[in-house]
C-alpha cells in the first residue's frame, strides 16, 4: 500500500505539474501583445532598448533620457526579466520595431541565480527550459513560486472582468515607460550596522540564465549596437551582505572580452554615488540582499547615467551625419 | 514549531519512526523528551513555565488524594488553582488587568499613566493550563484518583499534538490511553493522515487563502462597502479552517501514534441555535467550561436562590442565566486579553440567555407561520440566522478594538468598489469545494463506496489530495490563529 502510494505521489505530481506548465503557458500567452507593441514603436523611433531587472526598473527611466537626451528609449526592465528572457526580448525588438542604437542593460548581483518569469516568456511565445522529470522529489513543491504567481494572474484578470476601473491600474508596457520610480519610505533602508549581518555569496556565470546573457551580447555586437553593462548603485550595507562585488565585475569583463560594441559602466562605487544616503534607497541596507534606488536616487543616478552616456550618443550622432552629407549632393 | 513548518515534517517522521520502533514501555519518555524539545525549540525558557506549575499540580493533586478533611482539601485545591493558573494570569493577563486598573483610575485623576511590562507571551499557556485545572478538580471530587507517575501526568500535560491549542483532552481518558499498548495498526495510521491532510487543506489552502481578503479588508475599510460583508462571511469561515484544521492535525498526529483525541469540532456552522453551535464549535473548550464553570455556578445560583421564584422567575432560569452569562464572559477573556474579546463572549452569552428566555414564544412563532410543516425551509432558516448571528460577533473578535469595530460596520454598503471582485469568486469557489467536502465527510459513513474502498484506492485518494493541497496552499503560510490564546 505504501508503494502505490508513493508511485501514485510520484506520478500525480508529475501530471500535475506538466498539466499546470501548459495551463500557464496557455493563460499568460498574450497574443495581443506584438499589435500593441508593433502599434506602440510604429512612429517612436526607439532607438535604445532598456533592459534588465526590478533594479533596473526603478533606476533607469525613458523619460530622463528624452529630456536631457532627446533620444526615444523603450525600457522592458521588470521583474522576472532575466538574461533568457532579454535574449528573447531584443529579437522581437529588432523584429518589430528595427535595431536599436543602444542597448542599456542594469546589471545586478543575482544576474546568474535567477530564471525569467514563464509570464514574460509565454508572452513572447516562449516556453521557459523543460524540467526533467527526476530534477526535484516534487516538481509541484520546487515550482511552487510559479504556481502562486499564476493563481495571482488568474484573480487579477477576474478583476479585471469585474472592474474595467481596476484593469487600468495594472501596469502594462506603456505604463512602464512613465513611470519615474517609488518614493523613499524612511525607516525602510537598514542604515544601522547589524551585528550579526548574513552574507550573500555571488552565484557566477553561467549560473542558470548566463549563457543566453553571453549569446545576447555577441548578437549585439554583431548587429553593431552599442551596448552598456551598468552596475546600478545599492546602499552601502546591502553590499556588505552581497559581499562579492569584485566575481562580478570579473565575470562582465570576461564576457565582454573581444565584444567591442560592448561597455561595462561602474557606477555603484561611492565616487559615482552616494551609496550611504538612505533616502536614495526603496529598500537595502545591512542584512538585506534586495536594493532598489528611490525615485530622487533614480534622478540623480539618470543624470549620472546620462553624463556617462553622452559621448557615445554625441559620436552617434555624429556618425549618422557623415552618413547623410553624401546624399545632400556633390560639394563644390 | 508549527504543524505547517517544514522542521515539524522531519520532527514528527522521526518521532513517529522511534516511536514504533522501541518498546512500549520506554515510549513514554521518548514522546516526553519529543513533547519537551517541541515546546522549547522556539524558546527553550519556556519549558520552565511548563514544568513549574506541571510538577506544582502533581504534587498538590497527590496530596489531595491523600487528605480526608475537607478544609484541608479545600486548601489544597485553592493551592492548586493558584499554581496551575500562575502563568496564565501573569504572562497573559497582567498587562489587561494593569491597563484596566489604570484606565479606571485615570477617570479620577489624568496625571494616572500605566507602562506596559515588557512580558513574553508563552504559547499554549491557556491550554496547558485548563489541563491542569480539569485534572485537579476531577481529583478533587474523586472521579479520578490522583497519577501515581510523573512522567505519564507530564506527558499528559505536554503532550506535543495538543501543547499549543488543543484539544483540551481530559487526564482520566488519556492517561489510561498512554498505559494501554498501541500496535502498529496500518488502518488507524492511514485514518489518522488522512485527518492530517484535511486540516493541512483546511488551513493552508482555505484559511489561508482567504486571510488574504480578510487581512486587506480589515487593515483599510474605507471605501470598501459590499467587501466588507465578504471579508466577514470569510472570516467566519477563515477562524473556522484554520481552527478546525489545526485541531484535525492535532487530532490525527495523536492517532497515528496510538492515542485517540477528543472530538473539537463538528460542523459548527450547521447549527441550527446558538446551544447547538456551542456543542459543535470547539467541544473540548465548551465542554471543560460547562463542566469546570457553567454547572458549578448555574448550582451556586440553584442554591442561593432556593427551590421557589426570584422576582417572578424560575430558579432554572436564574441558574441558566447567570451560568451561561459568566461563562461565556470568561469564555471570552480566555480567548485574549482584551476587551473586544469580551464583548465577544458576552455577545454569544447573550444570544443564549435571549434564546432560552424566549424559546416557548418562538416556537408558538413557529407554528403559527406554519414553518412546522416545512421542516427544510425551518431548518435552512434556523442555520441561517444561526450563522449569522455568529458571523456578526466575529466582528469583535477580529477587531483589534471597539473603534475599529464600530468603523467596520460603519463602512458596511452594499455598493461594490470596483475592487477584489476576481479574489471574492475565487475564495467562493474554494468555499463552495470545502462545503462540498465537508458534506462528503459528514456522509461518508451512509456512502458504500467509499466504505467498501480498497485500500491501494486509498493510497491513491491520498497521493491526488497531497498534490492538490501542494497546488492550491499558499507560499508563505501564517501562524494559527488561536496560538495567541
Amino acid at each position: 500500500m505504501f508503494l502505490t502510494f508513493l508511485v501514485s505521489l510520484f506520478l500525480f505530481d508529475r501530471a500535475a505539474y506538466y498539466l499546470f506548465e501548459r495551463l500557464e503557458y496557455d493563460f499568460y500567452r498574450d497574443g495581443d501583445f506584438k499589435t500593441r507593441f508593433t502599434e506602440y514603436a510604429r512612429d517612436k523611433k526607439l532607438n535604445t532598448l532598456i533592459l534588465g531587472t526590478s533594479r533596473t526598473f526603478e533606476a533607469i527611466h525613458p523619460l530622463y533620457f528624452r529630456t536631457i537626451l532627446n533620444e526615444n528609449a523603450y525600457k522592458e526592465a521588470q521583474f522576472g526579466k532575466n538574461p533568457k528572457y532579454n535574449y528573447f526580448f531584443y529579437n522581437f525588438f529588432k523584429k518589430n520595431a528595427g535595431t536599436p542604437e543602444f542597448v542599456v542593460y542594469g546589471i545586478d548581483y543575482f544576474i546568474f541565480n535567477s530564471r525569467s518569469n514563464r509570464r514574460w516568456l509565454a508572452r513572447l511565445g516562449k516556453l521557459h527550459d523543460p524540467v526533467p522529470p527526476f530534477s526535484a522529489p516534487s516538481l509541484l513543491l520546487a515550482n511552487k513560486q510559479g504556481v502562486e504567481n499564476f493563481i495571482e494572474a488568474v484573480t487579477q484578470r477576474w478583476n479585471k472582468t469585474f472592474s474595467p476601473e481596476e484593469s487600468k491600474s495594472v501596469m502594462d508596457f506603456i505604463d512602464l515607460q512613465k513611470y519615474v520610480g517609488t518614493p523613499h519610505k524612511p525607516g525602510i533602508v537598514v542604515t544601522e550596522k547589524k551585528r550579526n549581518f548574513w552574507r550573500q555569496k555571488y552565484p557566477r556565470f553561467p549560473g542558470k540564465e548566463g549563457r543566453y546573457l553571453r549569446s545576447l551580447l555577441h548578437q549585439l555586437n554583431q548587429d553593431g549596437v552599442t551596448t552598456f553593462l551598468v552596475l546600478i548603485p545599492n546602499h552601502f550595507g546591502t553590499y556588505r551582505t552581497n559581499f562579492d562585488r569584485q566575481a562580478l565585475k570579473r565575470d562582465l569583463f570576461q564576457l565582454r572580452r573581444g565584444l567591442k560594441h560592448v561597455h561595462i559602466l561602474i557606477l555603484d562605487t561611492p565616487e559615482h554615488f552616494p551609496l550611504d544616503k538612505a533616502e536614495y534607497f526603496i529598500n537595502g541596507g545591512w542584512g538585506r540582499t534586495n536594493c532598489h534606488v528611490s525615485r530622487s536616487g533614480a534622478r540623480l543616478f539618470n543624470r549620472i547615467l546620462i553624463d556617462k552616456l553622452r559621448p557615445y550618443y554625441r559620436k552617434r550622432r555624429r556618425a549618422k551625419a557623415r552618413k547623410v552629407e553624401p546624399k545632400e549632393g556633390p560639394k563644390p | 514549531m508549527i504543524f505547517t513548518s517544514q522542521v515539524f515534517l522531519v520532527f514528527f517522521a522521526v518521532v513517529f519512526t522511534v516511536h514504533f520502533l522501541i518498546p512500549h514501555r520506554f515510549r513514554w519518555i521518548f514522546l516526553l523528551a519529543a513533547s519537551l524539545f517541541f515546546y522549547a525549540y522556539r524558546n527553550p525558557w519556556n519549558l520552565a513555565l511548563l514544568l513549574l506549575p506541571t510538577l506544582a499540580v502533581y504534587l498538590i493533586a497527590r496530596g489531595l488524594g491523600n487528605q480526608e478533611p475537607v478544609r484541608g482539601r479545600s486548601f489544597l485545591l485553592a493551592l492548586g488553582l493558584t499554581s496551575g493558573l500562575s502563568v496564565l494570569l501573569v504572562f497573559k493577563y497582567a498587562n489587561f488587568i494593569g491597563a484596566s486598573l489604570f484606565s479606571m483610575a485615570s477617570l479620577v485623576s489624568e496625571s494616572v499613566t500605566f507602562t506596559p511590562f515588557n512580558i513574553v507571551y508563552v504559547v499554549g499557556v491557556s491550554f496547558y493550563s485548563f489541563k491542569l485545572i480539569s485534572y485537579l478538580l476531577e481529583v478533587y471530587h474523586r472521579r479520578m484518583q490522583p497519577e501515581k507517575h510523573l512522567g505519564y501526568f507530564a506527558l499528559y500535560v505536554a503532550f506535543f499534538p495538543q501543547l499549543l491549542a488543543g484539544p483540551i483532552d481530559r487526564a482520566k481518558a488519556f492517561i489510561a490511553e498512554l498505559k494501554t499498548r498501541s500496535p502498529f495498526d496500518v488502518t488507524r495510521i492511514s485514518t489518522g493522515f488522512q485527518q492530517v491532510l484535511w486540516g493541512l487543506f483546511k488551513k493552508m489552502v482555505i484559511a489561508d487563502r482567504l486571510a488574504l481578503f480578510v487581512n486587506e479588508v480589515f487593515r483599510e475599510p474605507d471605501g470598501q462597502g459590499l467587501n466588507l460583508v465578504f471579508g466577514l462571511y470569510f472570516y467566519a469561515f477563515q477562524i473556522y479552517c484554520d481552527f478546525s484544521g489545526y485541531s484535525d492535525m492535532a487530532v490525527g498526529i495523536s492517532r497515528m501514534l496510538g492515542y485517540q483525541s477528543m472530538l473539537n469540532f463538528n460542523f459548527p456552522y450547521i447549527s441550527r441555535s446558538l446551544s447547538e453551535f456551542w456543542n459543535r464549535w470547539h467541544i473540548s473548550l465548551s465542554t471543560w467550561l460547562r463542566d469546570y464553570l457553567f454547572l458549578p455556578i448555574a448550582y451556586a445560583t440553584m442554591r442561593r436562590v432556593g427551590n421557589d421564584r426570584f422576582l417572578g422567575v424560575r430558579n432554572e432560569t436564574w441558574a441558566y442565566c447567570v451560568g451561561i452569562f459568566i461563562t461565556m464572559f470568561l469564555g471570552g477573556l480566555w480567548h485574549g486579553a482584551a476587551w473586544t474579546f469580551v464583548a465577544w463572549g458576552t455577545l454569544h452569552g447573550i444570544y443564549l440567555v435571549v434564546g432560552y428566555a424566549t424559546r416557548k414564544k418562538r416556537k408558538r412563532l413557529r407554528k403559527a407561520c406554519g414553518l412546522n410543516r416545512l421542516r427544510l425551509l425551518r431548518k435552512s432558516l434556523q442555520v441561517l440566522i444561526t450563522f449569522h448571528l455568529v458571523t456578526f460577533a466575529w466582528l469583535f473578535f477580529r477587531a483589534e478594538s471597539f473603534s475599529a469595530a464600530f468603523h467596520y460596520l460603519g463602512s458596511i454598503s452594499l455598493t461594490y468598489p470596483g475592487n477584489g471582485g476576481g479574489n471574492i469568486l475565487f475564495n467562493l469557489l474554494l468555499l463552495g469545494f470545502l462545503i462540498c467536502m465537508e458534506i462528503l465527510i459528514s456522509k461518508r459513513k451512509r456512502i458504500r463506496w467509499m466504505l467498501n474502498m480498497p485500500p491501494w484506492l486509498h493510497a491513491v485518494f491520498t497521493a491526488a489530495w497531497i498534490c492538490l493541497i501542494i497546488l492550491l496552499s499558499i507560499d508563505k503560510s501564517n501562524e494559527f490563529i488561536y496560538f495567541q490564546f
